[in-house]
């Protein structure tokens, strides 16, 4: 018994819970705290390429040359990332995500995007999560 | 769930993301998509391995205490 009582406190103080990425809707769904923020108040005037964009300690960049353009015709310094055009030029989806990451290599456990894409019904997501260059989540939703 | 304009669409994950590739489409009524840029107003990220503070003095000498107990005790019960 005592044996028993000693293996189940090892298993639970040596094995971390396994999880999985998750998607969540709603503010605070995934970020309990923001350590970092892009508002993106510099775009899209004067324009710049997106494939190399940086913010707040995040790279925020399209997998190919992509120049930022105001969404649906917004004005202009509206606080947008949004690049020119749809997906790159590449064959498959995953070839084509934009790309989001810390400049540091610090490790995030909570990404939420607003978006607010007036000019559509809705849009639909198509996702990869990487750790260690490893895939360790994708869907589309 | 096909998210609506306006809502915050999170990625969570306790074990750590180090990339996250995210892109949008449009679903089209005859079974096609077509592809269309994601536009991001807001971005937040939570980091991992934020400091965690240390638990207080009182708290580590009670957990003590209670161990020495729960062994006197275990003890007396045995004997």
């Amino acid at each position: 018994m005592n044996r028993l009582i000693l293996n189940l406190l090892l298993v639970l103080v040596a094995s971390p819970a396994a999880a999985n990425t998750v998607v969540t809707f709603g503010p605070g769904s995934a970020v309990s705290t923001i350590d970092r923020t892009a508002t993106f108040d510099s775009l899209p005037d004067p324009a710049v390429d997106l494939a190399t964009y940086s913010e707040a300690l995040l790279n925020i960049r399209t997998p190919a040359s992509a120049i930022s353009d105001w969404p649906f015709g917004g004005p202009a310094g509206s606080g947008w990332w949004y690049p020119r055009g749809g997906f790159g030029l590449y064959d498959s989806w995953s070839q084509n995500l934009d790309l989001i990451e810390t400049s540091d290599g610090k490790r995030m456990i909570g990404i939420e995007i607003l978006f607010t894409v007036g000019a559509l019904a809705e849009t639909n997501f198509v996702w990869e999560t990487y750790r260690n260059s490893k895939l360790i989540g994708s869907a589309s939703f | 769930m096909t998210p609506q304009p306006g809502t915050v669409v999170g990625w969570l994950d306790n074990s750590g993301i180090d990339e996250l590739h995210v892109g949008t489409f449009v679903d089209m009524s005859n079974g096609s998509w077509r592809d269309n840029g994601l536009a991001i107003s807001t971005l937040n990220v939570d980091l991992k391995g934020r400091a965690v503070p240390a638990p207080s003095t009182a708290f580590l000498v009670g957990t003590a205490l209670f161990g020495i107990g729960l062994v006197y005790w275990w003890r007396v019960r045995r004997s």
